[in-house]
C-alpha cells in the first residue's frame, strides 16, 4: 500500500462519509490505476468502507432515534444474504464480476445524480414558499 | 401499512442488500437506504434517520462479507492499519462536512464519474 493509495483512500472516504458515495470509487482506483483483480479490490474496498463508515456513523446518528425494530432484522437477514452472495462470487469469473460491478456503478451513479436534482428542487420550493 | 407486506418488503430488501454486498463488496447500502427512506416517507421512522439506519445495517453485514473475502487472503496488520487510518480519518471528515455543506455540485461530478467508470467496466 503506497502513499498514493492511502491518499486515494482518504479522499474517497471523505465522499463515503458525507453519504454521497465513495466505496465504488475506491474499487475503480484499485482496478484501473493499480490494476488489481476485481475480487481483491472488492476485499480491500470492504476494509476501506468498514473503517470509513464506522468513523462516520456516530456523527450521523447524533440525536437521531434509530429504528432498531427494523435495523436488527435487516442486519440478521442481510447476513444470510451476504453469505449467499459470497458463495455466488466464488462461482463467477473475474470478467463477469467486473461487468456486474459496472452495472451497479451505473445504477448508483444515476440514482445519485437524480438524488442531487431532487434536493435542489426541494430547496427551491422551500425558498419560493418563504 | 399491512404487517405481512412490510415483512415481505423487509425480507426481500435485507436478502437482496446482503447478497449484493456479498457478491460485489459494495452496493448493499443503496438498497437499505431506499428501504429506510420508504419507511420514513410513511412516517414509520424519524425524519433524517434513513441514512444512519442504512449505515447501521450495512456495517455488520460488511464485516461478515469482509471475513468471507479475507479468509482467502493473507492480510497483514501493517497493511490493515495503513488503509484503515486514512479511511477512518476521511470518513470522519466527510461526516463532519455533511452537516455543514450540501455538496450538490460534488454529487453531480461524482455521479458522472461513477457512470463513466461503470460504462468502462462493461465495454
Amino acid at each position: 500500500m503506497s502513499l498514493l493509495d492511502m491518499a486515494a483512500a482518504l479522499v474517497t472516504a471523505v465522499l463515503a462519509g458525507t453519504g454521497i458515495g465513495g466505496g465504488g470509487l475506491y474499487v475503480i482506483w484499485l482496478t484501473s490505476v493499480r490494476s488489481m483483480a476485481q475480487s481483491t479490490a472488492q476485499c480491500i474496498n470492504l476494509l476501506f468502507f468498514l473503517s470509513a463508515a464506522a468513523a462516520a456513523l456516530p456523527f450521523h446518528v447524533k440525536s437521531k432515534r434509530l429504528p432498531l425494530k427494523f435495523i436488527i432484522p435487516c442486519a440478521l437477514l442481510g447476513t444470510v444474504g451476504t453469505l449467499f452472495g459470497g458463495n455466488l462470487r466464488g462461482m463467477i469469473d473475474e470478467n463477469t464480476l467486473r461487468m456486474l460491478f459496472g452495472i451497479l456503478l451505473i445504477l448508483a451513479g444515476i440514482r445519485s445524480f437524480f438524488a442531487g436534482n431532487r434536493q435542489k428542487t426541494t430547496k427551491r420550493e422551500d425558498v419560493s414558499r418563504d | 401499512m399491512n404487517k405481512v407486506l412490510l415483512s415481505a418488503v423487509l425480507l426481500g430488501t435485507a436478502l437482496a442488500g446482503g447478497a449484493v454486498n456479498g457478491l460485489l463488496g459494495t452496493g448493499g447500502g443503496i438498497i437499505f437506504t431506499y428501504f429506510f427512506k420508504y419507511l420514513e416517507k410513511r412516517g414509520m421512522t424519524d425524519k433524517g434517520s434513513a441514512f444512519p439506519s442504512a449505515m447501521a445495517v450495512i456495517l455488520p453485514i460488511s464485516l461478515i462479507s469482509f471475513t468471507t473475502y479475507a479468509a482467502a487472503w493473507d492480510m497483514t496488520l501493517p497493511f490493515i492499519l495503513r488503509l484503515a487510518i486514512p479511511s477512518a480519518a476521511g470518513g470522519l471528515a466527510g461526516a463532519y462536512l455533511s452537516s455543514r455543506v450540501k455538496p450538490v455540485i460534488l454529487e453531480r461530478v461524482f455521479s458522472a464519474l461513477v457512470i463513466y467508470a461503470g460504462a468502462r467496466m462493461i465495454f
